[in-house]
């Protein structure tokens, strides 16, 4: 049982991944106005990312006599009606409403439609929050994958579809890939087909979008024997370890590459040498990446005096990816700094 | 077997809709007793201070009356009036909220979600206020408007201008207004959206659209007799003639355009009317948000993305009035904002949709839109608009 009070609904959470799936529909088992915050939602950070097609979220548009009589009816017409209409799977997720009335979804959905129609525990805030719902949908689409050998693949596991560098991030970490050789195979789950979900069973790595989805890491090691890295890597030291990493676990040597990012990163600081020596003080998000290893990194390489009085500079969430984010970072503290001064 | 079926679907629900309606009154804290994704919604939405009781399983199991109480104690010094709004679970579990909170200053709400749209919590949420009409107090109400409406501001200024124009004081504003106000309306009311119905008195009628307008005043001086309504009826006959003086000129090159338009229903008959009237354009069909009511036009329902694609698809309109999720569609078309949500565009200043500027600024729109799209078409092809003429 969640005891967080202010972390959003799990039907976000679980449509930002069965969303990624492109020729899948996800049905919401719930009143219009469930659906239709999350249609807001996603329209307006897709706007963001520059993404015109609004992702296919169907609703079976519960009124108040479905929610005295129940909606299962309901539920499996519109399941049976979407399964004729071509789309290579559907996605099921239920309402707070839903479970407080008592519809069993997971019985509708078990029955046969001549489609995969997968259940995906949500049920609102009663089933937990934003976090909940995503892990819930990493691991239930991962029934769609097929056990088999390595073969060589790297798998990225649940970037945050919703994220507005979510794009950055991944041309970041294919650059780092590539100078071992290498790259993504599988985006689990963004911009792929119902078909590509079966790859996840053969992937030599599985690369956790941060430590939050732990916990899919360790199950999807259990059902496949997948290792993998726990999280994209924040600042420049980090940066280095996960080339480290990667190169070990797929059998790569990562010397070369490392020194490269090493120059690379030491030419960057050079670039950024104005901000050397600052008084400033580090605004985020409680519970935020203050205090991490890539913050007190940064201080460090620039000697920064933290200071109560000092230059405000905010500290992203989520923290920037790599060593290009690391740059990005930079130029927007420098803007900030010259604007106080 | 039941159908239900609703595809990406494009109108908030109830619940947000009363949210919408009551954090437009001073003096109201509006509580949304649910969890805080159902707070989240109408918190980033309306950009107004909301309260939630963020309620998380046990409290459904177990029961929220003693969080919901702490909530409204904390809150109580704060606010005249509290109005709790409950969420969908919350109003299936049967608590009896009332009885919960009585002895408290707090007004409950019955629009969980699943109701229906947000007009229909606006109306609930009205109907809820305590509101007794002052016989005594003069001038006249202005209704309609919501801040979910990108044209609730500018309607107001435009409202408070005509009416200080005609030398008519304007009594409650619903809902933008102290509670103290909205508490004693007058006995009239003129609508800048009459969607949004349910305050009390008589509505004497709507400023949208020029020729209401004129209607509503006239009603207006009968009622009030400081009135002087000749400034603005002068205003009225020039904005007439502009809009036909353009709206010729536009004609004298072009053919008036196909349109369809999307929206509320009120909104859109008002866009429908003023293009028929005088750009003798073909409206193809007004897709409706909400309540369908009687219309000369072909009116059909539009609630979610797919009605709206069929519509498109259908019509091929070479004008579409509505929202940015008909704008995503638009390929070869003029669009023209109408109807929320308004994105991918900026917008600071406050422009209305109702009374003369309200007019003016939409014909203004749609010509500009009409004659924009023309250039660019004539850039790729300059005989496209030749072919379309022979």
């Amino acid at each position: 049982m969640s005891t967080s009070r202010s972390e959003g609904c799990t039907l976000t959470g679980a449509l930002s991944v069965t969303t990624g799936v492109q020729d899948a529909v996800t049905i919401i088992h719930g009143p219009a106005g469930c659906a239709h915050h999350n249609v807001s939602l996603f329209f307006s950070l897709l706007h963001e990312q520059d993404i015109g097609a609004i992702p296919a979220i169907r609703c079976t548009d519960l009124r108040e006599s479905e929610v005295i009589f129940g909606g299962e009816e309901v539920l499996e017409a519109l399941v049976q009606r979407t399964a004729r209409e071509g789309w290579k799977s559907v996605f099921v997720l239920s309402t707070c409403v839903v479970d407080t009335i008592g519809d069993d979804v997971e019985a509708v959905c078990s029955r046969e439609y001549g489609v995969p129609v997968c259940y995906i525990p949500t049920s609102g805030f009663l089933g937990g929050v934003f976090q909940t719902g995503y892990e819930n949908a990493l691991l239930a689409l991962s029934s769609f994958a097929c056990r088999a050998a390595p073969d060589g693949t790297i798998t990225l596991i649940g970037e945050k579809n919703l994220e507005y560098e979510v794009e950055e991030n991944f041309c970041e970490i294919s650059r780092l890939l590539s100078s071992l050789g290498t790259g993504i195979g599988l985006r689990y789950v963004r911009n792929i087909g119902t078909d590509r979900l079966a790859e996840l069973g053969c992937s030599s790595l599985n690369i956790l979008r941060d430590r939050s989805i732990g916990n899919v890491g360790e199950k999807f090691q259990e059902m496949f024997g997948t290792p993998y890295i726990e999280a994209l890597p924040e600042g420049f030291s980090q940066t280095c370890d996960f080339l480290e990493k990667a190169g070990e676990l797929l059998g790569r040597n990562p010397e070369r590459a490392v020194d490269a990012e090493i120059s690379l990163q030491k030419r960057i600081i050079a670039r950024f040498r104005d901000l050397a020596d600052q008084h400033v003080c580090f605004w985020s998000i409680p519970g935020i990446a203050g205090g991490s290893p890539a913050m007190e990194e940064i201080i460090q390489v620039f000697d920064l005096t933290c200071d109560e009085d000092g230059i405000c500079l905010e500290v992203p969430d989520p923290f920037p990816v790599g060593t290009a984010g690391m740059s990005r970072l930079l130029h927007r503290w420098r803007r900030t700094v010259r604007a106080v001064k | 077997m039941p159908s239900n079926d609703c595809m990406n679907p494009l109108w908030p629900c109830a619940m947000t809709g009363a949210a919408s309606c009551l954090s437009g009154i001073r003096g109201i804290g509006v509580i949304i007793h649910g969890s805080s994704g159902c707070f989240f919604y109408p918190a980033t939405l309306l950009k107004t201070p909301l309260h939630c009781t963020n309620l998380i399983e046990e409290d459904i199991i177990f029961g929220a009356e003693n969080r919901l109480k702490r909530t409204v104690e904390e809150l109580s010094s704060e606010f005249d009036l509290l109005a709790v709004i409950p969420a969908c679970a919350p109003a299936v579990t049967g608590e009896d909220i009332r009885e919960i909170l009585s002895g408290y200053p707090v007004i409950v709400i019955d629009s969980p979600g699943f109701i229906g749209g947000c007009e229909d919590g606006y109306t609930a949420a009205l109907r809820s206020l305590p509101c007794r009409i002052d016989e005594e107090r003069p001038g006249v109400n202005i209704s309609g408007l919501d801040q979910i409406d990108p044209f609730c501001m500018g309607n107001l200024i435009e409202m408070e201008r005509i009416l200080s124009r005609a030398n008519i004081p304007v009594a409650a504003r619903f809902c933008l207004d102290g509670l103290s106000s909205i508490s004693r309306p007058s006995p009239l009311t003129v609508s800048t959206d009459p969607d949004l119905a349910g305050q009390p008195g008589r509505e004497i009628g709507t400023a949208l659209g020029l020729k209401n307008l004129e209607s509503s005043l006239t009603g207006l001086a009968t009622w009030c007799d400081d009135a002087d309504i000749d400034p603005v009826l002068d205003e009225i006959r020039v904005a007439g003639e502009a809009i036909d003086r353009a709206c010729d000129k536009y004609l004298r090159r072009f053919e008036p355009p196909a349109t369809a338009i999307f929206g509320g229903f009120s909104y859109a008959h008002f866009a429908a009317e003023l293009l028929s009237d005088y750009l003798d354009a073909e409206v193809t069909s007004i897709g409706c948000r909400n309540t369908i009511r009687s219309s000369r036009f072909s009116v059909e329902e539009a609630r979610d993305m797919s009605a709206v694609a069929r519509i498109l698809e259908r019509d091929k309109p070479g004008l579409v009035i509505g929202s940015s999720f008909e704008e995503r569609q638009v390929q070869n078309a003029a669009f023209v904002p109408l109807t929320f949500p308004f994105r991918g565009m900026v917008r600071l200043a406050a422009h209305p949709i109702a009374g003369v500027q309200g007019a003016l600024s939409f014909m203004e729109t749609v010509l500009n839109a009409c004659m924009d799209l023309r250039r660019r078409d004539c850039r790729i092809d300059p005989h496209i608009s030749l072919q379309e003429f022979v």
